[in-house]
């Protein structure tokens, strides 16, 4: 399976795990981020999302680099959920495994936030009466 | 110069079109083409110029593939 990837069915996580473990690491760390049913109040029904793809997966690429530079015994994985997903389903996975769980964190938390910062994708919250784009809090 | 032009999410909506073709386009940046299309500033919006985000000065080249990127949702 390819580490870095858009795909428009449920994410397998034992799939993902499986692929980022290894002998050396002692630590694995999956990052869900899970589509919440509310926003301010008003019901949402469900999500859509939207990417850039070609330059989304680029962004991906250049995180991961990056988490290899700094941490540079840290695998890691991302995949995101496109078009519609269902309140309470997960639509991104950041996971990520080292020798010791210090790295772990650090190259988890580090890769969620420039994967929200700068990966060209995009939520629509679907509410009972209405809709509408939602922006990232940086 | 031709340029090929993607729209995503609320500008894609304002457009009614995901994707277009410019053609005969004179020399500007890629900001100054944003105000061309749009007709007002580029507010809150990110450049990217074949898939690498760039700054708004930055000059167009005839084959380019522009992106004008509303505010990112991703998680």
């Amino acid at each position: 399976m390819s580490l870095y990837r858009l795909q428009r069915h449920p994410i397998d996580l034992e799939e993902i795990h499986t692929a980022i473990s290894h002998p050396e690491a002692g630590a694995v760390l999956l990052f869900l981020g899970e589509t919440r049913n509310n926003f301010e109040g008003r019901r949402v029904l469900s999500l859509e999302y939207e990417a850039y793809e070609e330059m989304a997966l680029s962004e991906f690429l250049l995180i991961g680099t990056e988490i290899k530079r700094r941490w540079p015994d840290v695998r890691c994985a991302m995949i995101h959920r496109l078009g519609t997903v269902p309140v309470g389903e997960t639509s991104v996975v950041v996971a990520v495994s080292a020798a010791h769980r210090k790295n772990a964190y650090l190259a988890s938390r580090f890769g969620i936030d420039a994967l929200k910062a700068n990966a060209p994708i995009w939520k629509k919250e679907i509410f009972d009466n209405g809709e509408q784009w939602k922006a990232n809090s940086l | 110069m031709n340029l090929t032009v993607l729209y995503f999410a609320a500008l894609r909506e304002e457009k009614g079109i995901s994707t277009e073709t410019l053609t005969k386009i004179s020399p500007m940046s890629i900001s100054e083409l944003f105000f061309l299309l749009f007709k007002r500033a580029p507010k809150g919006i990110r450049f990217a110029l074949n898939q690498r985000y760039v700054e708004g000065a930055s000059a167009l080249s005839d084959g380019d593939e522009v992106a004008f990127l509303p505010p990112l949702g991703g998680g």
